[in-house]
Formats: C-alpha cells, sequence, structure tokens
C-alpha cells in the first residue's frame, strides 16, 4: 500500500493505493482455459489512536489496485494511521503511514 | 464543358493542390491555430494532455490517479536499462548527444546521408546493434522503458524538430501528412476525422483528443495495458479501431506520420512519460 | 432395362464426381484471387485488417472440403479488397479535403 496523509484545519485527508490484484473469479485464464481464483479485499481499514476512522467494504466489483480517497476530522501532523486490508484468501497487508 | 466551368475547374484544382504545397512552417501554423482557435481557454502547452486538456471530470480523476503514477516501477526500470553498460562496455550514453540526456525533443530527425526518418526508437536500437546487442523489439517492452526514461530527461523541454526543407525532408514530411489525412480502414476513417473534424466530441464513450500534443507525452503509460507504449504502438491500436491493418514498427509509413505529427507539435513542452486510460 | 438403369446411374455418377472436383478447384482459384487483391492492397498502403481472418477460414473451409463455404468466404474477401483498392485510390486525391481550413 502506498499512502498520502495530510492534516489541515483540523480535517486530515487520505489517499492511498492497494496494490492487489482484485480477481472476480470469473475471468478465464487464456492458455490453461480455467478460471482464474478469486482473490479481492473484503476490508481495508484506517486507524487513527485506536479509533477505526474508516472503513470501505470492497469486493469483486472494483477493479485491480484499488485506489482510495478519504477524509476524516481530527489528526494533526506527525501522527500516526494504521491501515489494513483483508481479503478472501486470508492474506492481510499492514502499513503505517505518517500524516504531513 | 464550356470555357468557363474549364476555368472554374482548374482554379479549383490549382487551390486545391496549391494547399498541399503550403510550406511545413504554413502547415503548423494552421494546424496549431486550428486547435487555439477551437479551444480558446486553453493555452497551446496545455493541449499536451490532451483529453484530460479538455474534460474537467476526466482530469479530476487523472490527476487523482497520477497521486501514485502507475508507471513509476516501470519508469525505475527503463533508468537502469539506460544505465547498464553494453557487454562491449560501452553504454547508451555514447550514441547520443548529451549522453543522451534532455535530447528527446529533437526527435524524429531526418538522417540526409540515409535519406530516412530517425525516431528516437529507432536510434536506441542502432545504437544497441553498433555495439553488438540483439535489438530489442518495438512498441512496448524494454525499448519503450528505455525511451520513456529518456523522455522524462526532457521534461518541460520544448518539441524542437527541424523544419523540413530539403527535397528529401519535404518528400518524408509529405508522406506522413498525407498519411494523416488520408481515410483508411474498413471503417474508412483518417487520423484527421477524429482528431481535427471531431476533437472533444465523442467516439462511443471516450472523448476524442487533440493531434496537437499527441507526441509530447509519449512513451505513455496506458492504464488499458498496464506497460509503456510508444508513439506507434497506439498507431497500432488506432488502425485497429478503423480495421485496418497495423504496419510494422518503425515502417517507413510509420516513421515518417511519426516525423509530420511531431513538427506539428513544436513549440510544446515535452510531458512525457504521461499516464492514459 | 437393368443394364440402362445401371449405365444411367453410372454416368450420373461420373458427372457427380467431376462436379466436386471442380467445386474444389473453383474454391482454390477464388481464395487465390482473393490472395491477389489482398496483395495489391498492401502494396496500396491500405490493407484491412478485415480480409486476412476471412481468407484464413476459407482455406480452413477448403481443408474441410466445404467448398461452397470457401467460395463465399474467398469471395467476401474479395470484396473487402475491392472497396480497400477503391479507398486507395479515391483517397489519392480525396486526402486533401480532410486538411483544417
Amino acid at each position: 500500500m502506498k499512502v498520502k496523509a495530510k492534516a489541515k484545519n483540523n480535517i486530515t485527508s487520505v489517499r492511498v493505493l492497494a496494490k492487489h490484484p482484485m480477481e472476480t473469479g470469473r475471468r478465464i485464464d487464456k492458455e490453461s482455459g480455467e478460471k482464474i481464483p478469486a482473490k479481492y479485499i473484503q476490508e481495508l481499514t484506517c486507524e487513527h489512536e485506536g479509533n477505526v476512522v474508516f472503513v470501505a467494504q470492497l469486493g469483486t466489483s472494483v477493479s485491480k489496485n484499488p485506489y482510495l480517497a478519504f477524509s476524516f476530522e481530527g489528526g494533526k501532523k506527525g501522527d500516526a494511521l494504521q491501515l489494513r486490508w483483508n481479503d478472501n484468501t486470508g492474506d492481510v497487508a499492514k502499513v503505517e503511514a505518517k500524516i504531513k | 464543358m464550356n470555357l468557363l466551368s474549364k476555368a472554374a475547374t482548374t482554379l479549383l484544382l490549382i487551390s486545391l493542390t496549391s494547399v498541399s504545397y503550403a510550406t511545413p512552417e504554413q502547415d503548423k501554423e494552421t494546424f496549431q491555430s486550428f486547435y487555439t482557435e477551437r479551444f480558446p481557454d486553453i493555452s497551446k502547452a496545455d493541449f499536451g494532455d490532451g483529453v484530460y486538456a479538455l474534460d474537467q471530470d476526466a482530469r479530476d480523476q487523472w490527476e487523482a490517479m497520477n497521486d501514485f503514477p502507475p508507471y513509476e516501477d516501470n519508469l525505475e526500470e527503463g533508468e537502469i536499462l539506460f544505465s547498464t553498460p553494453f557487454e562491449n562496455g560501452k553504454n547508451y550514453a555514447s550514441c547520443f548527444e548529451n549522453g543522451g540526456e534532455n535530447i528527446r525533443q529533437n526527435y524524429p530527425k531526418f538522417d540526409s546521408k540515409r535519406n530516412m526518418v530517425v525516431t528516437l526508437e529507432l536510434a536506441i536500437n542502432e545504437c544497441r546493434i553498433n555495439n553488438d546487442e540483439e535489438p530489442l523489439p518495438y512498441k512496448k517492452g524494454d525499448i519503450a522503458k528505455i525511451s520513456a526514461y529518456m523522455a522524462s530527461t526532457s521534461e518541460g523541454s520544448e518539441i524542437n524538430i527541424a523544419t523540413p526543407t530539403s527535397k528529401a525532408e519535404l518528400a518524408a514530411y509529405d508522406a506522413g501528412k498525407q498519411y494523416f489525412y488520408s481515410k483508411r480502414g474498413q471503417l474508412n476513417f483518417s487520423c484527421a476525422n477524429c482528431h481535427i473534424q471531431n476533437v472533444g466530441r465523442k467516439a462511443r464513450s471516450e472523448t476524442l483528443s487533440p493531434a496537437l500534443g499527441h507526441p509530447t507525452h509519449f512513451p505513455v503509460y496506458r492504464m488499458k495495458w498496464e506497460s509503456f507504449g510508444t508513439l506507434q504502438r497506439r498507431f497500432d491500436t488506432c488502425n485497429k479501431q478503423v480495421r485496418a491493418e497495423p504496419l510494422p514498427g518503425q515502417s517507413e509509413a510509420y516513421r515518417n506520420l511519426e516525423y509530420f505529427m511531431t513538427y506539428m507539435s513544436n513549440g510544446l513542452p515535452v510531458n512525457g512519460p504521461a499516464s492514459r486510460k | 432395362m437393368k443394364l440402362k438403369a445401371l449405365a444411367l446411374i453410372l454416368i450420373i455418377g461420373l458427372f457427380c464426381t467431376s462436379a466436386n472436383a471442380t467445386t474444389a478447384a473453383d474454391a482454390e482459384k477464388s481464395i487465390q484471387s482473393a490472395q491477389n487483391l489482398w496483395d495489391k492492397t498492401k502494396l496500396a498502403g491500405h490493407e484491412w485488417n478485415t480480409i486476412k481472418p476471412l481468407v484464413a477460414q476459407a482455406k480452413q473451409s477448403l481443408d474441410n472440403k466445404k467448398y461452397a463455404v470457401a467460395i463465399e468466404l474467398a469471395n467476401k474477401a474479395t470484396q473487402q479488397a475491392k472497396l480497400a483498392l477503391i479507398q486507395a485510390e479515391h483517397e489519392k486525391t480525396n486526402w486533401l479535403n480532410n486538411l483544417p481550413k
């Protein structure tokens, strides 16, 4: 995940690019003729000082490498944010970013 | 046919043929003013952003996407490929003026010794061949990455193709010009039909981009390709879209077309590589 | 009577086989003529990408002994090639009409 976070006037705006294939499970592999197994992010969350400030429930309708932009009240320069996604195959990714 | 209609026909033919004998500089003026008049709110330099100069909503999405430029990794690979020496110890820098940096704006060039247009990609491969390396396949892959890196070192420099003046230069320029304006393919469209006459309008769901500024941002990282592609890779797609058979990379027709198109964008700053849908 | 019937059947059979042989040759001729015009479009710089699959399908049908289908496909390819050549000829002068004014 790549993250950029900026705080201004008590609002923190966050932009995150999650690197993930977001396979729906319905695409056919051209060579083998088999369906490519589904692999997609189910939930992406952002925490700030122990509070969950953002939850996104994605799924098969979101395409590869989802880019999300959101903002929340609070946060100041130097604070840490914890972003996490988990997918349907059990994979998890966590990243910590600092608000600029 | 009576004398009057004969005279009228002759006059018409003269006026038509004399249009094609306008100098390249006059062509460029007409070409560029077509767009600045059609879109008076857009500065000439901004045409390098293509559809994103015409459509604000698309621009917002594009700028958001460029928060994390999708081509970052590929561009880094391009830099590594460019800087890595060949087996014989030499490198790309030894083949180009200024060590290969900040030169994108001068290509394509006309080689008067060999009477042909030389594009940057062709020059890259000739550099390889002259140093006993296998040439790279055109249009995509490593050659596009190297070209993209070289383009990135020219950020902001104005496209500066030497004006065609000699007979051979004018012949290549005219061939490229004729290709651009000729209808082709089963769907019978010319480049001009979409990118001049119908610029800003839609073809199905997509907005048609201005031809002015087309070459400035190539090689382009197209989301659809998930990789870099050269200008000639895009020529292929355009050809297929009008149901014409694409041409091999660096074929004479493509090189001449690139020569004409890039000259038409003289004065616009290089802003490649760029991302596109 | 039986001999006459047999002779009649044999003669008709002879014509049937020769009819089949003509059709295979016909199919090859149609494909060759499509191929020739196709090559001309390449030289003229106006090759349409609709021609290649038609010729390939025609050849496939020829291999599968579907001669009528092969001829039909080859004729379609020929038609496309003819239109492409008309386009090439027309555009030699018509391109001037597409210049910006």
